[in-house]
C-alpha cells in the first residue's frame, strides 16, 4: 500500500465513524432540547389555562373555547386528576387526514366546581421538520469538512513527499555496474536532504567497493599467470629428466592440478573482463553458423563419450553482439551439456523463434536455484571450473537476453531467449 | 653436433623478465639444439636486437621498464622482423591484434606448456629458414608440411587431421618428453577440458602407431608411464 493511501485512508475511516456516530447523537441532542422546550411550553400553557379558565363562566363560554382552541382538549371527569405527565403521542390530524405525534400534557383541572381531565397538545411536525433540516445541515457541514482535509492533506502529502518518490525511482534506476554515482534532488526538508546524503554516500562506498572487487579480480588474475608459468614451465622440465613411476605419477599429478588451476584463472579473467565491458565491438552473427562451428568443434568430444545430437531448427537468424561473447556463450553452453551428459545418449538443440535451447540428460540437481552463481558444482562432477554458467548468465545480462533453467522428464534444459535483437 | 648430424645453430632471443621462466624455456629450446640468448628488460632486449640477428624472438610485452609492443615496432622500424613470439600474461583480444597488426608471427599465452612453445617456435623457424624446404625428415619418416601428409620410405601414410597434429607436435618437440596434458591442449584448445579423461589421445595414438608400424618404420615414440610421449629420433 502506498504512503499516501494510507494516510488517506486513516483519515476516511476517521471522518467516516465520525459522521456515522455523530449525526445520531447531534439528532439525538437536538430532538432531545427540542422535547425540552415543549415541555416547558406545554406547561406554562397550563399556567396560561388556570388563568383563562376563571374566565369561562358559562358551558357556552367552554364550549367556545373548545373550539377556538384545539391544543386544549377538555374531558369532564368524575375524579379530580392531580398529576401532570407528559408524553409523546399519535393523533389522528382532521386538516392533513395524517396521524402526527404531539407532545401531549396530561393534568386536571376544575372549570365551573367541576373537575376535568385536561390534555394539552402540540404537533411535532414542524419542530421534526426543523431538527432534520439542521441535522442534515450540519452533516453535510462535517462531511465537506472533512474532505476538504482529506484533499488537502493529500495535495500537500504529494508535494512534500515529491523528493522521497524522486530519490525512490533514481535509486531502482541506479545500476551500480553502469553508473558512477548518483544524482539526488535537493530538499528544503531536512529528513530528506539527510537521507539524499545517506544514500549518495552508500552509493558512492558501493560503487568504489565494487570497482575494486573488479579490479582485484582482474590484477589477480593477471598476476597469477606469470607464476603459472613458473610451475607450469619447471614441471615440463622436471618432466625431462630421469624419473620412476611413482614420481611421473606425481608430476602426472601436479601437472593436471596446475592445467586446472590455470584454466580457473583464464575463466576469472574472462569473467572479469566482461563484468569491466571490455567487449564492446558489435558484429552481426548468424546463430545458424555460429552451432554448426560448435558442432563441428566439439565433434570429438562427442564422439568420445557416444552422444547423439539432434538439432531442431527454424529459418536463420542474425543477432548483433561481440563474436567472442557470443563464442564463449555456446561453447560454454556446449561444453555444459556434454560434460554432464551420460554417455550413449542424447543432447537435443533448438533454434527457433528468437531462441536456443540445448539440453542434455542427467540427475536432477540438488540447488537448481543457484546454477548460474560462482563455484557450484554438484558433488561429483568437479571436472569443471565452475565459472562456466556464471560467465553465461553474465553475457546474457549484459546484452539483456534471457536465460532460463528448467529439468524437466529428465533433461536439464537452458534456454537463451535473445528477444528484440534478434533480425531474420 | 648433438645427434650425430649436421646442425644449423638456431639463434633465439628470449626476452622475459620472469628469470625461472625464462631458464625453463632456454633449457627446454636449448635441448633442440637452439642457441639462446635472454633479455630481462626492454634495454637490454633492444640493445641485443641491434647487434645481432635473431631466427626468432620470444617477446613477453609486460616488462619492468617497458612495453614489449615497443620492440616490436622498433623491430619493424628496423626491417628487422625476425619471427617473433608474443608470450604474454595479459591474452587480451586487443594485445593479440595488436601484437599481430605489429608484425608478429604468434601469440601465446601465459601459462603455457614449453612443448606448445616448442611447437610454435619450430613452427616459425621453419617458416623463417627453410622457405621453399618444408619437409621434416626422420630416419625413414617425413612429414610434408604443406602437404599435412606423412610418408614412410616414400610411400604416402593416410593419417587423420588429428594423428597428422600429434605426429607434428611430438616431432617439433623431438627427444622431449610431451605431456598428455599438453597434447590435449594442443589438440583442442580450450575445449580440451571438456573431455573427462585423455582416452581419446590414448586412441589417436594408438592409431597413429599401428599405421607408422604397418608402413614398416620403426616405433619412434615411446610411452613415459602414465605421463605422456617422447619421439625419439
Amino acid at each position: 500500500m502506498k504512503l499516501l493511501t494510507r494516510t488517506v485512508r486513516n483519515y476516511v475511516i476517521f471522518s467516516v465513524l465520525l459522521l456515522v456516530v455523530c449525526t445520531p447523537l447531534f439528532y439525538f441532542f437536538i430532538q432531545r432540547l427540542f422535547i425540552h422546550k415543549m415541555d416547558q411550553e406545554l406547561l406554562e400553557h397550563k399556567i396560561e389555562f388556570g388563568e383563562l379558565a376563571l374566565l369561562l363562566k358559562t358551558d357556552q363560554d367552554l364550549k367556545f373555547f373548545s373550539i377556538m382552541n384545539e391544543e386544549f382538549v377538555l374531558t369532564p371527569t368524575d375524579q379530580i386528576v392531580e398529576t401532570d405527565s407528559l408524553l409523546t403521542v399519535p393523533i389522528y390530524n382532521e386538516e392533513e387526514k395524517e396521524i402526527h405525534p404531539y407532545r401531549v400534557l396530561r393534568t386536571g383541572t376544575i372549570i365551573q366546581g367541576k373537575p376535568y381531565r385536561l390534555q394539552i397538545q402540540e404537533s411535532m411536525v414542524s419542530t421534526a421538520d426543523l431538527i432534520s433540516a439542521i441535522v442534515a445541515i450540519q452533516a453535510t457541514l462535517i462531511a465537506l469538512l472533512l474532505l476538504g482535509l482529506v484533499l488537502i492533506n493529500q495535495k500537500l502529502s504529494r508535494t512534500i513527499w515529491d523528493p522521497f518518490y524522486i530519490i525512490l525511482d533514481k535509486l531502482k534506476k541506479y545500476q551500480i555496474d553502469k553508473d558512477s554515482s548518483l544524482e539526488l534532488p535537493r530538499s528544503t526538508t531536512a529528513e530528506f536532504r539527510d537521507l539524499s546524503s545517506a544514500i549518495s554516500q552508500l552509493v558512492n562506498k558501493n560503487h568504489e567497493a565494487f570497482q575494486s572487487q573488479k579490479e582485484f579480480t582482474e590484477n589477480a588474475s593477471h598476476e597469477l599467470q606469470t607464476p603459472l608459468a613458473v610451475i607450469k614451465g619447471k614441471i615440463d622440465m622436471l618432466m625431462q629428466t630421469q624419473l620412476s613411476e611413482k614420481q611421473a605419477e606425481l608430476i602426472y599429478v601436479m601437472q593436471d592440478a596446475a592445467g586446472r588451476m590455470a584454466r580457473l584463472n583464464r575463466n576469472l579473467l574472462l569473467l572479469a573482463k566482461i563484468e569491466n565491458q571490455q567487449f564492446l565491438e558489435q558484429e552481426s552473427i548468424n546463430l545458424h553458423t555460429l552451432v554448426e562451428k560448435m558442432v563441428n568443434q566439439f565433434q570429438e568430444q562427442l564422439e568420445q563419450k557416444n552422444l547423439m545430437l539432434s538439432i531442431e531448427q527454424s529459418n536463420a537468424f542474425e543477432i548483433s553482439a561481440n563474436g567472442t561473447m557470443i563464442e564463449v556463450l555456446f561453447t560454454n553452453l556446449f561444453t555444459n551439456a556434454i560434460r554432464h551428459s551420460p554417455s550413449k545418449s542424447t543432447i537435443k538443440m533448438m533454434l527457433k523463434e528468437g531462441a536456443f535451447s540445448i539440453s542434455n540428460k542427467g540427475e536432477p540437481l540438488h540447488n537448481p536455484d543457484k546454477i548460474f552463481d560462482r563455484f557450484q558444482r554438484d558433488a561429483g562432477t568437479s571436472h569443471g571450473s565452475g565459472i562456466g554458467l556464471a560467465i553465461v548468465k553474465r553475457i546474457c545480462d549484459n546484452y539483456g537476453y534471457t536465460i532460463q533453467y528448467r529439468y524437466q522428464e529428465g533433461m536439464h534444459e537452458f534456454k537463451v531467449n535473445f528477444g528484440n535483437q534478434v533480425r531474420r | 653436433m648433438i645427434f650425430g648430424k649436421p646442425i644449423t645453430f638456431m639463434k633465439i632471443l628470449v626476452v622475459e623478465d620472469e628469470r625461472e621462466l625464462a631458464k625453463s624455456i632456454v633449457q627446454y629450446l636449448r635441448q633442440e639444439s637452439y642457441v639462446c640468448e635472454i633479455a630481462y628488460t626492454a634495454k637490454d632486449a633492444g640493445e641485443k636486437i641491434m647487434l645481432h640477428d635473431y631466427d626468432c624472438i620470444l617477446l613477453d610485452i609486460t616488462l619492468p621498464d617497458g612495453n614489449g609492443l615497443k620492440i616490436l615496432e622498433k623491430l619493424k622500424k628496423e626491417s628487422k622482423l625476425e619471427g617473433v613470439i608474443i608470450i604474454s600474461a595479459k591474452n587480451s583480444l586487443d594485445d593479440r591484434i595488436q601484437g599481430l597488426n605489429l608484425g608478429a608471427d604468434d601469440y601465446l599465452a601465459k601459462p603455457f606448456h614449453l612443448s606448445e612453445l616448442g611447437a610454435r617456435v619450430s613452427a616459425v623457424i621453419r617458416r623463417k629458414r627453410f622457405a621453399g624446404n618444408n619437409v621434416i625428415s626422420f630416419h625413414e619418416i617425413s612429414i610434408d608440411l604443406l602437404g599435412k601428409s606423412m610418408q614412410v620410405n616414400g610411400k604416402e601414410v593416410d593419417l587423420t587431421r588429428k594423428e597428422y597434429d600429434l605426429l607434428l607436435f611430438l616431432a617439433s618437440n623431438k627427444n622431449r618428453v610431451v605431456s598428455k596434458n599438453a597434447i590435449a591442449e594442443h589438440l583442442s584448445g580450450d575445449d580440451a577440458e571438456v573431455f573427462d579423461n585423455f582416452d581419446f589421445i590414448y586412441a589417436h595414438m594408438k592409431n597413429l602407431k599401428k599405421k607408422i608400424a604397418e608402413a614398416g618404420s620403426k616405433d619412434y615414440i615411446k610411452t613415459v608411464y602414465g605421463l605422456g610421449y617422447k619421439f625419439e629420433a
